[in-house]
């Protein structure tokens, strides 16, 4: 009982945090799109008897999210550095 | 004198253009007619909540009738029918005759009509091949005002005519809305004993046929169709899912690669006699890929995927009577209430899961999110120690397996490793 409304409390908060982002439109790709994603994974489907496709794509992934949340930090810290008075 | 030459003057206008009404000209009869809501009852009546606005203008004006024609066929005898409100400062008394059905007997206020309907036998509109893109107009026809409201209030004259719309039946507050869960749009996975449909129902009981139509992409049709009878009753809306049994293997033991399908589900609900169907999606078999268990949707019943709970502790200390093993019983009794308070049973364990991941679905449809979300499903099918290639076949690779699995292995331990000295370098360099 208690663990339960603990959680649910987390839960409530949390929904409640994130949202604003219910606000964004549904991503949706056509079925072109995503019939070429899916042609173009076959394809590489092809070598993944000797190379890690799988971890390619995860690494490709890693590096991207650093490089993106770093570019962002830089972003922001331009934008903040814009207010007057701060340096 | 005045007044009769007004009225022979209006009334010489309505004879001469009888598509028009000139106490309704007055005003476009939009502002007569404004539905709140067009949609369909579990009878299968075609329901228009609406309101009257403007209605001054209408104050006065004689006890015509409403007809609602559909996709503008006719005004009369595949129309609905309803009365008009009663002018008791006219015609005397409220008009009880009933053109629709006894649910329009809501006319004590001038300003505001219940709900038009189909109607007893005879002029009920059968509702079969509706959609959202129907176009439905209200046609209102009336009888001349105040020459003689005693004498004309019943009267169903076509010297006035107005009509309204088109509207067109919102089918999110519609009775019943199939919804496939298994397999969503885009899903990549392996072969699946049932379908999964969601059955939104707005407006319960309803009672018909789910129908599920698929098909690959070569055949370029939906040659199969699976069906079961669904009966969802409850109070208020709610949401139920279905599984209906599948009835064709969509791989099979030589298949390698991606098979696309179509699938689109139909209800047949007999409770309203309308046909719905959901958009056609498109889905991937693939027999490397994971077989998902069923999603449950944002605000939807929990699908039978939890299971029960794991975690409750068995507090089965004793069976005997507390005089005769008082220890076993106390700790059976704290037992218990530590199970009540720290262990969610099945029903809240349920509802956890269920408001975390109502939200949590939604989010990571959203963009940005969604975006990676499609293409994490559209490259499910790389998995490390399964062979998704088709320049071998299974059994070649796994008789090579011994040889390119350490070479993968070994290839991902190198990839590894040149990830850990790029973030190392990117750690030295980087500039806060």
């Amino acid at each position: 009982m208690i663990f339960y409304w603990i959680v649910r409390v987390f839960i409530y908060l949390l929904n409640l945090v994130t949202a604003p982002i219910l606000l964004l439109p549904v991503a949706a790709l056509s079925v072109n799109l995503t019939g070429t994603l899916t042609t173009a994974g076959n394809y590489m489907a092809l070598f993944d008897i000797f190379l890690p496709v799988a971890m390619l794509f995860t690494i490709f992934g890693i590096m991207v999210s650093i490089e993106a949340g770093y570019f962002t930090y830089k972003v922001a810290k331009w934008i903040y550095n814009k207010i007057p008075g701060i340096n | 004198m005045a007044l009769f030459v007004a009225l022979f003057f209006f009334g010489s206008q309505a004879i001469v253009k009888p598509q028009k009404a000139y106490a309704w000209d007055l005003n476009d009869p939009h502002n007569y007619i404004t539905p709140n809501s067009i949609y369909l009852d579990h009878t299968g009546n075609l329901v228009i909540d609406w309101a009257r606005g403007a209605a001054s203008h209408l104050q006065g004006a004689p006890a015509g009738y409403l007809t609602l024609s559909i996709n503008g066929t006719s005004t009369d005898g595949t129309a609905l029918l309803a009365e008009s409100d009663g002018q008791p400062g006219y015609c005397g008394y409220f008009p009880p005759e009933t053109f629709g059905n006894d649910s329009q007997n809501n006319f004590g206020n001038q300003n505001t009509f219940g709900s038009i309907s189909d109607a007893n036998a005879g002029h009920a509109i059968t509702t079969e091949g509706i959609t959202s893109l129907t176009p439905i107009y209200i046609n209102m026809y009336g009888d001349i005002p105040f020459m003689n409201p005693y004498q004309y209030c019943y009267g169903v004259g076509e010297q006035y005519y107005g009509w309204s719309g088109p509207y067109y039946i919102n089918f999110s507050a519609e009775q019943l809305t199939p919804i496939m869960l298994q397999p969503f749009n885009a899903e990549v996975m392996s072969d699946f004993p049932n379908w999964i449909v969601d059955l939104s129902v707005n407006n319960p009981p309803a009672t018909g046929t789910l129908k599920i139509h698929y098909g690959n992409i070569d055949q370029n049709t939906f040659p199969t169709v699976d069906s079961i009878p669904y009966d969802v009753e409850c109070s208020g809306a709610c949401d139920t899912s279905v599984e209906v049994p599948k009835s064709e293997q969509l791989q099979y033991p030589q298949q390698q690669t991606s098979t696309q399908w179509w699938v689109y589900a139909e209800v047949q609900n007999t409770s309203t006699a309308l046909d719905i169907q959901s958009p056609v999606e498109t889905f991937f078999i693939n027999p490397n890929a994971p077989q998902y268990a069923p999603a449950p949707s944002s605000s939807y019943l929990l699908g039978a995927g939890l299971g029960a709970a794991s975690t409750t502790a068995t507090c089965q200390f004793t069976t005997q009577s507390f005089l005769d093993d008082p220890n076993g019983n106390i700790e059976q009794a704290v037992c218990n209430v530590f199970n009540f308070l720290f262990i969610p049973n099945p029903d809240e364990q349920a509802d956890l899961y269920q408001r975390f991941h109502g939200q949590w679905d939604q989010i990571s449809n959203r963009v940005p999110f969604g975006y990676v979300s499609i293409i994490n499903t559209a490259f499910t099918n790389f998995q490390e120690g399964t062979n998704t290639s088709t320049l071998i076949t299974t059994t070649t690779y796994a008789a090579l397996s011994s040889v390119l699995d350490p070479l993968k292995t070994g290839i991902s331990f190198l990839l590894i490793l040149l990830l850990g000295f790029w973030i190392f370098n990117f750690a030295r360099t980087i500039t806060l």
